[in-house]
């Protein structure tokens, strides 16, 4: 018995000894270059080897017969070989062809700046958005620094590619926020409502954008709220211009948040004399209230309600009657805005949303006229996105916009007494399709159907995007749309029936992107067309506004960033050549208009000192003179005003109060102290003399300078 | 036959270990071609080693796709090879990889907090690529991951040592520094010490890391 199971056991032995087989030789790939760390490895097996760095392998296995050995290497094709296993010795070399797929992902990225968000595309991140140079807190400042921006200083919002303020709709959570800035006073910038801190990805767009959107000629700003806050957070900044604090409660599956706001610019005002003579000080109030809630395993539900005052009054000068009048304004807004978004089946998500939106301005001009203007919205929509196959992504779906505005208007001088009022739906549906036609190519081909009863309108609006990889790193992107927007309220109060304004883009560019260093070039043409024309300003006769406007802008914009060059430093410029006229509103010929610069350049460059935990930013701007109508010397004939330059400073230094989480900051503008002017305006008649009396538009004041506190009671906050 | 004969018992024991250690190797647990890759690993820390963990992981997911275990050692073979990596792109590369597979491994065990700590280490590796645009995004990310580590099971040592890793990189206004971090590496050595893999080849690294990094702690606190 014994005897039996021993020799048993050498024949087990015998066997497998007699059977051992080695196979051993290299790897390489086409052009005879060893391919490290491929995989060689037998069929259904977990046996198996690794290439060494030569190339090398070596493989020894106890297995006979027919075997399917198997050469495998991420980002080459997998080569099957049959072989026979007899025991000996046997010599294998091996070339692998490499697969053109590892190029990384492609992109489109006509038109398009991601800030912040988790894509590889980001441009921008949160921090450069709560941290931009141009005025601290103001969403639309870190943006301006991106190509295809100019730099209207008295206008302030964003302008884009030679569109008007407008033209540019602000995007929160895919719902249009049509108040997203604060009211106009004459000469003084536009500010954002809502906090950059609220919103954690930034898409910007300069146009030929997604068929989800419509109703804005030029371009979005797309801000998407943060979807869950990391933790419970309690924290107040303090500056020369105000207060905001901020508190936010984190439950497992819910979080509440809350942030009050007051702005007074009077200390400021004080030290800087600014060029703006005020009656009252502008003072402002926002208070944001913020809400999440998880739904079952996927769903998530987002509510928002912010409610913002604006209080001041300017003396503005008559030039006709050349004395000052009090233009004073009071702006109440309030937004609120619910979405809940969910995932249907293993791969649609269902998005859907809705706002209401109230606005009141009231604007009263000293012994001149009253306006009331009182708009409320409301915003439907529901959207469905996924695959449909491997290269086929869908995005469909169905909004419905409800606009209400009643308007007042009072003449003082002859007791004149104008009342309007409408409501205009708007309803839209939109598809669109993301095709990837191959590794290197990938398409969006959309179309959206918007419908205005108002104006008895209903238009079929294409857009198209493509982008082709040319290698690892670069790529070609091409873009179209037709964009279509209703005519803007101060027109269609006097003329309900005015058609919407469009314009048609063509886009093109070019992106190399490597170790965190960007180049884009991008042109593009611009062609506008149904845009408002009137013969003057608040005429009331319905039949002097018409849609005879046209236009076009066309240029080019460049961008480079470079976050590595330098050790803690970070640089980036932008540069935008731009070409515009426009025969519209009370134009009597094709001109250049009021806000555009020929020349944009933006640079900015930040370093961060750890010895000193101290951020330093520096911008410098450059516009090139904007033209005006001088009637002095001509009304067809258009002036330019001198350029402008702009060096500004920021620094933020980073500390410990009585172990709080504090930042300190400061942040001064026009540190050159140039005189900057804007423009000119002229009165609409000449005085005795024969003369149009005329005054430059300068900025609010010749320099701004902010110095503040930040706390945090619960440690960093999450920027 | 006798079975009751110890003698006899034992040869054929043997007998039967030696066929099926020799046959073709399906039949063989996993764990032994992964404990044998792993021991290399742990043995160099170099790209060669760690491409191979990375392909013994490969051949086991092709035949056991269902198994966590071989998921997650790709994907914490691919986390180090992008650490290895200079080139930021390849860098990447490996991370998206890293992530793909550490996914893989979470879908089919969620519970477990080993899985969440990759999370934090392939957040930690995007963050050495353009750390000025991305640590907002991924310091949030890798936090959490360490909280829902946490949850999952407290005494897992390799919260502590990431942890401690991260502070100690932070600087000391955003709540760094080698003082806070190091109470934070105490707990770690702590619950390395008393940590027990239900298996042997359970993850298991980061200790002497954690050791070396207690030491510099220890060693900054004193030149303060």
């Amino acid at each position: 018995m014994k005897n039996i199971s021993l020799v048993l056991l050498f024949v087990v032995q015998f066997f497998t000894l007699y059977c051992q087989t080695t196979i051993s030789g290299r790897i390489a790939g086409i052009n005879g270059e060893a391919v490290p760390g491929a995989n060689i490895y037998f069929e259904g097996t977990f046996e198996g080897t690794t290439s060494d760095t030569l190339g090398h392998y070596k493989l020894t296995t106890t297995m006979s017969g027919e075997q399917i050995l198997i050469v495998s290497f991420i980002g080459f094709e997998t080569y099957y070989h049959q072989v026979e296993l007899t025991g000996d010795l046997l010599n294998m070399d091996f070339t692998l062809r490499e697969i053109k797929k590892d190029l990384g992902e492609v992109v489109i990225t006509v038109g398009t700046f991601s800030a912040g968000d988790e894509s590889k595309s980001a441009v921008l991140s949160t921090l450069d958005m709560a941290t931009g140079s141009g005025g601290f807190g103001d969403i639309s400042s870190a943006v301006s620094s991106l190509p295809g921006t100019s730099n209207a200083g008295e206008e302030g919002g964003l302008m884009v590619r030679g569109g008007e303020r407008y033209e540019t709709a602000t995007i929160i959570d895919g719902m249009a926020a049509s108040d997203a800035f604060t009211a106009k006073m004459p000469n003084v910038p536009v500010r954002g409502r809502f906090s950059p801190m609220l919103f954690r990805g930034t898409v910007f767009s300069t146009g030929g954008y997604s068929a989800e959107y419509g109703q804005a000629m030029s371009s979005l700003l797309i801000l998407n709220s943060i979807a869950m806050p990391k933790k419970d957070e309690l924290f107040f900044m303090a500056h020369t211009s105000g207060l905001y604090f901020s508190t936010t409660k984190k439950w497992d599956r819910t979080a509440f948040s809350t942030s009050t706001g007051y702005n007074n610019m009077g200390l400021l005002y004080k030290l800087v004399n600014p060029n703006i003579k005020w009656q009252k000080i502008p003072v402002s109030i926002s208070e944001n209230l913020v809400f999440r809630q998880k739904i079952g395993s996927n769903g998530m539900l987002k509510a928002m309600g912010a409610y913002g005052y604006d209080n001041s009054a300017i003396y503005y000068r008559d030039l006709n009657r050349d004395r000052d009048v009090v233009y004073a304004l009071k702006n109440h807004n309030y937004f609120a805005l619910v979405t809940y978004t969910d995932q249907l089946g293993e791969k649609w998500i269902l998005h859907s949303g809705i706002t209401l939106g109230s606005d009141q301005v009231r604007i009263n001009i000293q012994d001149t006229a009253s306006y009331e203007k009182f708009k409320k919205s409301t915003e439907l929509k529901l959207s469905f996105s996924g695959p449909v196959s491997e290269s086929i992504h869908l995005n469909l779906g169905a909004s419905l916009f409800l606009k209400k505005l009643d308007h007042s208007f009072t003449t003082q001088e002859d007791d004149g007494l104008f009342n309007a009022d409408f409501l205009s739906p708007i309803g839209a549906v939109f598809a669109e399709a993301e095709i990837n036609l191959s590794k290197r190519i990938s398409s969006r081909i959309g179309a959206r159907l918007e419908t205005l009863p108002l104006s008895g309108e209903t238009y079929l609006s294409p857009r198209f995007a493509m982008a082709y990889k040319t290698s690892r790193f670069s790529q070609v992107s091409l873009g179209y749309g037709q964009f279509y927007q209703q005519a803007q309220d101060d027109f269609l109060i006097y003329n309900n029936e005015l058609k919407s304004e469009q314009a048609e883009h063509l886009i093109a560019n070019f992106q190399y992107r490597r170790n965190s260093r960007i180049f884009r070039i991008e042109a593009y043409y611009k062609k506008y067309d149904h845009l408002v024309k009137y013969d003057s300003l608040y005429a009331i006769d319905a039949l002097s506004y018409n849609n005879d406007g046209d236009g076009y802008a066309q240029g080019i914009d460049l961008f480079f960033r470079d976050s590595k060059a330098i050790k803690n430093g970070d640089f980036w410029l932008s540069y935008s050549l731009m070409n515009s006229e426009r025969n519209y509103r009370d134009y009597i010929l094709a001109l250049v208009p009021i806000y555009i610069s020929r020349h944009n350049l933006s640079l900015t460059y930040k370093h961060y000192f750890e010895f000193a935990d101290t951020y330093l930013s520096a911008g410098y701007s450059f516009s090139s003179g904007r033209p005006y109508v001088n009637p002095n010397i001509s009304e067809a004939e258009q002036q330019y005003t001198k350029a402008c330059h702009d060096l500004g400073f920021s620094i933020f230094h980073f500390t410990e109060i009585f172990g709080k989480f504090t930042m300190l900051f400061a942040q001064v503008s026009n540190v050159l102290g140039t005189n900057h002017i804007y423009g000119y305006r002229f009165a609409t008649s000449p005085d005795q003399a024969g003369i149009y009396r005329s005054e430059p538009i300068l900025p609010v004041s010749k320099r701004f300078f902010l110095v503040g506190i930040h706390v945090s009671f619960t440690g960093q906050t999450d920027i | 036959m006798n079975f009751k004969s110890p003698s006899m018992k034992n040869i054929l024991f043997l007998a039967l270990l030696l066929l099926v250690a020799n046959a073709s190797a399906t039949d063989t647990t996993y764990f032994a071609v992964l404990r044998n890759s792993l021991a290399l690993a742990d043995h160099e820390y170099s790209v060669a080693t760690y491409q191979n963990l990375a392909n013994t992981c490969d051949r086991i997911i092709a035949i056991r796709e269902n198994e966590w275990l071989p998921h997650y050692y790709r994907a914490y073979a691919y986390a180090f090879l992008g650490y290895m990596t200079k080139d930021e792109e390849e860098k990447d590369r490996m991370l998206d990889r890293a992530q793909v597979s550490a996914d893989a491994a979470f879908s089919m065990n969620p519970g477990e907090s080993e899985i969440q700590l990759l999370f934090a280490l392939i957040c930690y590796g995007r963050m050495e690529i353009n750390s000025m645009i991305r640590a907002a995004t991924y310091f949030p990310k890798s936090d959490a991951a360490l909280e829902r580590a946490r949850e999952l099971n407290a005494k897992n040592p390799r919260i502590y040592y990431l942890e401690g890793k991260s502070t100690l990189n932070k600087p000391e206004f955003m709540g760094g520094g080698a003082a806070t971090a190091l109470p934070i590496l105490e707990k770690a050595l702590q619950c390395y010490k008393e940590f027990k893999a239900t298996f042997d080849i359970y993850p298991h690294w980061g200790e002497e890391e954690s050791i070396r990094l207690y030491e510099e702690c220890k060693g900054r606190i004193a030149q303060e």
